[in-house]
């Protein structure tokens, strides 16, 4: 089986409500799918957000990359991982997203071959159900505390407070209020998406961190020692996301101690293989994994996502999937989150059809 | 004074003849400018070729990042260069290619409305003519001999062989003929562009090592213990270039054992300010620095890169100026960095200290 055919398209996805991002209102996702075709007929698909301020790659960059890798991978056996992934990192340096589009589309492609989801060929399926978590993003305390105790209720077992967009004292005084307002057996955790300086990360994990079993990237990416001065001072674990670009990258933050675990996005690393493997060097050094997709993928990615999570070796902090904020999705079966927990498609490849008719509506 | 407008363009510049890279021949050099504005009427300029396998970046990424970053950057002070690394670094992960054309057009400006050169902006003139790398890539034994033998007699004093896209023997009976063709005075390096496997550079170290002063890039930039294992076996120091991509990869490569200096280059570093701070941090460390531009940038981007070797620390692996691959360049006359018996002089003007011709540019610009 070999790589016959390689096409890119931009895809904007409406969201359910606008997002705030990096102060930013946004409405739609700016997305970059690839169908991949093969000499024996099948077909593969990969997806990713583009996500200027993780990975630097806009949509026209993802799909110049992906332009520049095709003639090089066309020909090739979509199956032999590693190879091509050594060939598209000697081509092209870093495009972390644009190789996930392709190598998502690979894999899909050689578990339609074989017959597999993908979690059997990344290591074996531990678990075909998942927890997700719950995002508490308003920003309003009452919508929120209210958001949470239903949630929890229902059995939402992982949530998540979107935090760092206003002042401290409001993250702090929201944080404790959804805290009294869900009982422990919740996981409840905040993502500051590195918006902080060092000393307001500090004034919250002081006053807010006894209410949180983890916070997420208080401040800046390539701030590790800001990173190990809050855990320092943080009665609850802190978790690496937008720092974590590498292998290199996680060993630099547990040595450091400046985080107990993080978020591990396919996007940062460059695609399913280095994901997985991440989670793998997670619990070899006894960090704790989020597995995530970016804001905001499709059922594609986001069963991607599952698929890995459900080879993982743990997966003590959840996983965030991404596709219940589009507004539409463009599978046939697509990703549900219910009660917060969410199956592993069963299929073969990643497991969902895409339909590509509601693809092509949403096609710059 | 305020930045009010950014504008960037992606131009093909011919090549005075193809050139090889990672193994596919290339004609023209494929780069992006910027050319940004400021509301009391400077105008500055930026330049980068694309690099792909260095940093990434392609021109339609590069033209891309700098249409996502201009919004975020009208309205600030172009010599407020910390802090507008800081909000393009915040906006925009990576994209360190683009980055850079769009800082060194903010100094060139900062350097036109101040009147001084960038070099005395980031730190002072230490030099006002630099030794430039004569570049052996012919890759044919008698044609880069003969070219060696002559630019040698003719005062050149610092020589790179290409090497890594034929047989390893080929290069080593290149490389040792070579040296034999220029005297001891001559600084003779070879650069593989991580085209080798470890044992490929094992055997070639082994056998031509000691005919070089130092060997750049043998193996792929992120295999740091494989360039150890190389540079254990050495007998000239190992340089590392596409290896750097932050102060972290310096630190590493040095204390690792494999690299004693390197190549710096804006566009893997992010710009002017990062690149003279890493020349900076060669010289704290006692590793040999040398500074280039990528295959071809015009005189623009070679500026920049001579005003970061004026004001550098130490500069003992010299400079690879690229403008005088290319066919025909883009500033106006009497402004190119014309390269003389392998030195040349560091442009004393106003920032870059070049003045571009804009319709020569227009001429080559193309849409993407």
């Amino acid at each position: 089986m070999k790589i016959s055919k390689i096409d890119t398209k931009i895809v904007d996805l409406p969201l359910s409500r606008p997002f705030k991002m990096s102060g930013v209102e946004i409405t739609v996702s700016e997305n970059v799918f690839a169908r991949v075709e093969t000499d024996n007929g099948l077909v593969g698909w990969g997806e990713a957000s583009s996500s200027p301020a993780m990975t630097g790659e806009t949509v026209e960059s993802m799909v110049a990359a992906i332009e520049y890798l095709a003639p090089f991978m066309v020909g090739r056996d979509p199956a032999a991982f590693q190879e091509n992934l050594a060939e598209m990192d000697w081509r092209l340096y870093g495009n972390a997203s644009a190789k996930t589009v392709l190598e998502m589309a690979f894999y899909d492609l050689a578990g339609k071959a074989a017959q597999k989801p993908v979690s059997e060929l990344l290591g074996g399926t531990k678990r075909t159900q998942v927890p997700i978590v719950h995002m508490l993003a308003t920003g309003d305390i009452e919508i929120d505390v209210a958001e949470a105790a239903g949630y929890a209720k229902a059995g939402v077992t992982n949530m998540k407070i979107k935090v760092g967009g206003k002042p401290v004292a409001q993250d702090i005084e929201r944080t404790i209020a959804i805290r009294q307002a869900v009982n422990d057996s919740v996981q409840l955790s905040a993502d500051c998406n590195q918006g902080w300086s060092r000393e307001e990360a500090v004034t919250f994990a002081k006053a807010a961190s006894a209410s949180l079993d983890f916070l997420e990237q208080p401040v800046m990416g390539h701030d590790v020692e800001g990173m190990a001065q809050i855990a320092a001072v943080s009665s609850c674990a802190i978790a690496a996301d937008e720092g974590l670009h590498s292998v290199g990258d996680v060993h630099k933050h547990h040595d450091l101690g400046a985080a107990e675990g993080g978020s591990i996005k396919m996007i940062k690393l460059g695609g399913l293989t280095r994901a997985y493997e991440g989670t793998v060097l997670f619990e070899k050094l006894g960090m704790k994994v989020n597995l995530a997709g970016k804001t905001a993928e499709s059922s594609v990615s986001s069963a991607a996502v599952l698929q890995i999570a459900a080879a993982a070796p743990s997966i003590e902090w959840g996983v965030s999937p991404t596709t219940p904020f589009l507004k539409s999705d463009v599978v046939e079966n697509p990703i549900r989150v219910i009660k917060g927990r969410a199956d592993v498609p069963s299929g073969p490849g990643l497991g969902v059809e895409v339909n590509e008719d509601a693809l092509a509506e949403f096609v710059r | 004074m305020k930045i009010k407008k950014i504008e960037a363009m992606a131009v093909d510049l011919p090549l005075k003849r193809p050139i090889k890279m990672a193994g596919v021949e290339i004609s023209t050099s494929e780069n992006v400018f910027a050319r940004i504005e400021t509301d009391d009427g400077h105008v500055g300029w930026g330049e980068a070729s694309a690099a792909p396998s260095m940093t990434g970046e392609t021109v339609e990424s590069m033209v891309a990042a700098v249409n996502f970053l201009a919004p975020f950057m009208e309205g600030r002070d172009p010599a407020d260069f910390e802090e507008n690394l800081k909000e393009m670094n915040w906006r925009m992960y990576g994209n360190a290619s683009a980055k850079t054309i769009v800082e060194m057009a903010l100094y060139d400006i900062a350097g036109k409305a101040q009147q001084k050169s960038i070099a005395e902006i980031l730190g002072g003139v230490r030099r006002t003519e630099v030794p430039v790398l004569y570049m052996l890539a012919t890759g044919d034994i008698d044609v880069d001999v003969a070219e060696a033998t002559e630019r040698a007699q003719a005062g050149v004093t610092t020589m790179k062989i290409k090497v890594g896209g034929k047989p390893v023997e080929q290069d080593i009976e290149r490389t040792i003929a070579i040296r034999k063709a220029v005297n001891g005075g001559v600084q003779l390096s070879a650069d593989c562009n991580q085209g080798w496997s470890r044992d490929e550079a094992l055997t070639y170290v082994r056998a031509a090592s000691d005919s070089l002063d130092f060997l750049e890039q043998p193996v792929m930039g992120h295999d740091v213990e494989g360039m150890a294992i190389v540079a254990a076996a050495s007998a000239c120091p190992i340089g590392a270039d596409e290896g750097l991509h932050s102060f972290d990869d310096i630190r590493k490569h040095l204390e690792s054992g494999a690299a004693k200096g390197g190549s710096l280059k804006m566009i893997k570093l992010g710009g002017l300010t990062r690149a003279f701070q890493a020349a900076e941090l060669f010289d704290e460390l006692g590793m040999h620095v040398n500074l280039a531009g990528k295959v071809a940038e015009s005189s623009v981007s070679s500026a920049a890169v001579l005003q970061i070797a004026a004001a550098a620390p130490s500069l003992e692996w010299g400079v690879s100026v690229t403008s005088q691959y290319l066919k025909q360049d883009i500033a106006k006359e009497g402004h190119c960095i014309d390269v003389v018996n392998g030195q040349v002089s560091v442009p004393t003007g106003a920032g870059l200290g070049i003045e571009v011709d804009e319709s020569a540019l227009a001429g080559m610009t193309r849409k993407v």
